[in-house]
């Protein structure tokens, strides 16, 4: 039996801008990662400097 | 292998496959996926316009059994080297898997509502998927409530490989009963798909989905391994106070 093709634009909107808000949501916690790391590694510079200013015993 | 090279945060945050190459892969396949499934797949004769459902059903499922592969070679190269990052790989991994999992179970239910006029059925299928997502939920709970516990980590190392020895009994629970004794399809093998825009629509959207997962599991992971750093150097940093 020959199924007549349908389209469905509606549900296509609809789930498109659902992906596209997820992805956005998704890139802006990137940029929070990568500014949360690049924080981290200063910390943790001075968390060294200051372990390295430690008597030896 | 000197896995700590790349599960650091700082190639986690900056590698162009991480930040550049998985999300634009994922988010442009997934739109093509959603072209194909609602614009050029026909819809289904007998059961119409619900079983567009399928693509999002199966490609979950894939994607649910792609990350708990992960979860299997972190889970036993951590048992095995006890290097964090492995670990940190498994969680991770293993949350992208328990997403997945319930959107499967959720699809399904629609789908099955729609076809078979229940819900829910007590048949292999979809018990032994069910015992898969319950397994999952509790590896995340452990993880919820055990964070910073080496103990915990080894437990969850030997959940994560029970995870996985799971999945080829969700895939076969499938011949546990006869076609007429169960209503769960098993479409491929069934050769249920005649149309060849059918096995397009499933094919990309299998492929589109793992690639979101990969993309999912990247950033998961990308906040597991800051936050652990986080613990570790405010550990590090209380220690050096005390000791001035």
């Amino acid at each position: 039996m020959e199924v007549p093709p349908d389209t469905y634009w509606d549900l296509f909107a609809a789930y498109s801008a659902l992906w596209l808000i997820i992805v956005i949501a998704c890139w802006r916690l990137m940029g929070r990662y990568k500014q949360l790391a690049d924080r981290l590694s200063l910390l943790e510079d001075r968390v060294q400097r200051a372990a390295d200013e430690l008597p030896d015993n | 292998m000197q896995i700590e090279r790349y599960i650091n945060t700082k190639y986690l945050t900056s590698s162009r496959l991480g930040t550049r190459v998985l999300p634009l892969a994922a988010a442009s396949l997934v739109l093509i996926a959603m072209v194909i499934v609602f614009l050029i797949v026909p819809t289904e004769a007998v059961m119409g316009a619900v079983q567009r459902i399928f693509y999002f059903h199966v490609g979950s499922a894939m994607a649910c059994y792609a990350m708990i592969a992960l979860v299997l070679v972190g889970s036993s190269f951590f048992l095995a080297s006890r290097e964090a990052a492995w670990d940190a790989m498994a969680e991770a991994a293993a949350f992208v898997a328990f997403v997945f999992a319930s959107i499967v179970l959720v699809t399904g239910s629609i789908w099955g509502h729609s076809a078979w006029n229940t819900w829910w059925r007590w048949e292999p299928r979809l018990v032994s998927f069910l015992i898969l997502w319950l397994l999952l939920f509790s590896y995340v709970l452990l993880r919820q409530f055990s964070a910073g516990s080496e103990r915990a980590e080894a437990f969850a190392a030997v959940l994560g490989i029970l995870i996985a020895l799971n999945v080829p009994v969700v895939i076969f629970s499938i011949k546990l009963l006869s076609h007429a004794e169960q209503l769960h399809p098993e479409v491929v093998a069934q050769r249920g798909l005649r149309d060849y825009r059918f096995i397009v629509g499933l094919v990309v959207s299998n492929i589109a989905l793992i690639a979101a997962a990969l993309w999912f599991w990247w950033l998961r992971l990308t906040g597991t391994v800051i936050e652990r750093s986080i613990r570790l150097g405010a550990l590090r940093a209380h220690s050096i106070e005390r000791f001035n």
